[in-house]
């Protein structure tokens, strides 16, 4: 590629400097002693143990997971439905309709969490899994529309109207041919809006309690009282799903489905 | 499927006064066609005359403004495109991408709901009819362009369709391909008795494979026929100045011959019922003109005769060991019979 040197050392500069702080939590997560510190002074397990010895962090660990499965599986149906719908309405109504899906890109999370706080007092659904749930259907509903969007835009409309001189009717046009074809949307849906559920801290904090918290809030609060490294083990390890669900997107879908949407419509038939 | 040749007993489709608008756009305008079970038709037009639009009507993809469409006697009226007996192969093909060459083949068959036995066999008969069979659990991507469009023929054809729309599926391959794939269609046709409609806007395409061709300019039937109808007796100037060459004179370019056209025509005259040299003289119109141009392309050449220098030139066609030594800037002697010359009238 043709990249003059100065971009070249830009890009190398950056490339050490991104994953950096993730290197040094990492390293500190091997500490044998009880302050976070980096270099570690040695190396042990001691706090991996600590953390899977701890009923309090693998339950914080289980709520996270089941919150962040629940919102994505949720969350991909409606973002299918409402692209769907959203693909046969007229386009203003569909630009409107996408630019409040895409909203929670652009608000300040603090303000969502306190907004869903006063809202679910009101419901008195506070500090529970329903209204962390209800938060996070929303924080993930742009990482659930826009890959299903790409893909559903992708599929040639002569492709549904293939099934349907072949015999189809409008529903099995939906299971048997836009389904199928919207598979890697879907796939790119689920595992983006596993990792945002299971990686929010600022909205969420807003509305644990004390029977109901997850993984990262709790991380945030003990980080307030002790500084061991049993915090930096838990990164790690959440570093590591992390990476490995985007991994998984990569090889299965390709992360440009979340930049393509705005390209291109569906091509008429010449 | 219909192995064997046998009178076709589906497929009779008439149109009559199709119309479509887009906006102030008349895309199909006034179309009456009576096309008959089994025949093989071929609409042929320049791009953007209505083929596509016409067909999807028929198909039941857009819906006609005015006019009326039936099958076997059945009104097609608001019937949705599953209800039709009718058959399409896409431009694009539309294969799906998702399944197998086998699987696109059934995929008609599976939601007509046939047991899972029968729609193997009929699978490996369609594709056996297309010369496919070897292939069946390929995937699309892994298929060459000519094995796509057989796919494409073998997973319409399977559903055994009264009529069988092709919207000009051969026009993204290249020339051998495509001379080789239009005798198979042409066969399968004949083999299967089904009514084909062959959209295309190669006038040499439509004249080779169809029993009649239908011609549309801007929207309007300009002329159904044989081919030899087409080409011998061109019903406006427009069919044939599109079907095959020809020199199209008025009566004031005709009068230095001492020819008359009949009243209010032009006179069409093929590049090959003109001769020129010594070959034009025993012909009854013949006029003196200078070789501008002579393209010799073996069999036969194509010259290009000068009468005057404002007129339009002749085209002729010879026999290509008839050149000898002609030159261009030659002086020659160009000859016709208006006899065998069609008249088509005048705008
Ligand atoms: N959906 C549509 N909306 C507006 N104009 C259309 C539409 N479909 C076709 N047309 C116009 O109608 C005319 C006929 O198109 P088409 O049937 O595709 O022609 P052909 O297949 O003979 O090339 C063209 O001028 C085309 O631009
Ligand atoms: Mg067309």
């Amino acid at each position: 590629m043709g990249l003059s040197p100065a971009t070249r050392i830009i890009a190398v500069l950056l490339l050490i400097l991104l994953p950096a702080p993730l290197i040094i939590v990492i390293g500190a997560s091997f500490s044998p002693r009880a302050v976070l510190a980096f270099p570690p002074p040695g190396f042990s397990w001691r706090w991996y143990l600590e953390f899977l010895g701890s009923t309090a962090w693998i339950t914080a660990f289980a709520q996270s997971a089941v919150i962040a499965i629940v919102a994505a599986v949720v969350t991909t149906i409606i973002a299918v439905l409402a692209a769907l719908a959203l693909d046969r309405a007229p386009a203003r109504l569909r630009s409107a309709a996408e630019t409040a899906i895409l909203a929670p890109l652009l608000f300040p999370h603090a303000a969502i969490g306190i907004a869903f706080l006063g809202w679910l007092s009101m419901l008195h659904l506070n500090g529970g899994f329903i209204g962390v749930l209800m938060a996070h259907l929303i924080l993930c509903a742009p990482f659930a529309y826009r890959p299903i969007a790409v893909s559903l835009r992708q599929i040639d409309r002569s492709l549904t109207e293939a099934a349907t001189i072949l015999g189809a009717e409008p529903r099995q046009t939906l299971t048997r041919v836009v389904l199928p074809l919207l598979r890697p949307g879907i796939a790119a849906s689920l595992l983006f809006s596993f990792i945002i559920s299971f990686d929010e801290v600022t909205v969420t904090m807003f509305l644990t309690g004390p029977q109901f918290t997850t993984l990262p809030v709790s991380i945030y609060t003990h980080i307030h009282d002790s500084a061991d490294p049993v915090v930096a083990a838990i990164s790690s390890v959440l570093i590591l799903l992390t990476a490995g669900l985007v991994l998984l997107i990569d090889r299965l879908v390709g992360l440009r489905i979340f930049i393509d949407i705005e390209e291109e419509g569906r091509h008429a038939p010449a | 499927m219909a192995g064997m040749p046998s009178a076709a007993t589906k497929g009779r489709l008439r149109l009559d006064r199709i119309t479509k608008t887009f906006g102030a756009l008349r895309a199909v305008d006034g179309v009456d066609l009576d096309i008959e079970a089994g025949e093989f038709i071929a609409f042929l037009g320049p791009s953007g005359c209505g083929k596509t639009t016409l067909l999807r009507i028929i198909a039941g993809f857009e819906a006609a403004d005015s006019g009326r469409a039936a099958l076997d006697g059945r009104e097609l009226g608001r019937l949705p495109p599953n209800r039709r007996d009718v058959g399409l192969v896409f431009q694009n093909l539309a294969l799906f991408p998702h399944l197998s060459v086998a699987q696109n083949v059934a995929f008609g068959l599976e939601l007509r709901g046939h047991a899972k036995e029968a729609i193997a066999q009929e699978v490996a008969q369609a594709l056996a009819l297309v010369e496919l069979g070897a292939l069946s659990g390929r995937r699309i991507q892994q298929l060459s362009g000519g094995q796509r469009q057989r796919v494409a023929l073998a997973r319409a054809l399977v559903l055994e369709p009264a009529v069988l729309l092709l919207d000009e599926p051969l026009s993204a391959l290249d020339l051998k391909l495509r001379r080789q794939l239009q005798q198979e269609l042409k066969a399968l046709q004949r083999r299967t008795r089904t009514t084909f409609i062959f959209v295309t806007h190669d006038q040499e395409e439509a004249l080779s494979m169809a029993d009649r061709v239908a011609v549309f300019n801007h929207g309007k039937l300009e002329q159904f026929g044989s081919p030899r109808d087409l080409y011998q007796r061109p019903a406006s100037r427009f069919v044939a100045d599109f079907v095959g060459e020809a020199n199209i004179r008025d009566a004031a370019q005709l009068a230095a011959f001492g020819v008359r056209p009949p009243p209010r025509s032009l006179l069409v005259i093929r590049p090959e019922d003109c001769a020129i040299g010594a070959a034009a003289t025993s012909l009854p119109a013949r006029r003196e003109g200078v070789i501008e141009t002579i393209d010799y392309i073996g069999p036969h050449a194509r010259l290009r005769i000068g009468l005057d220098e404002a007129a339009e030139p002749w085209v002729v066609l010879i026999h290509g060991g008839a050149v000898g030594d002609l030159a261009p800037g030659a002086r020659t002697v160009l000859g016709f019979d208006p006899a065998r010359a069609a008249s088509v009238p005048a705008q």
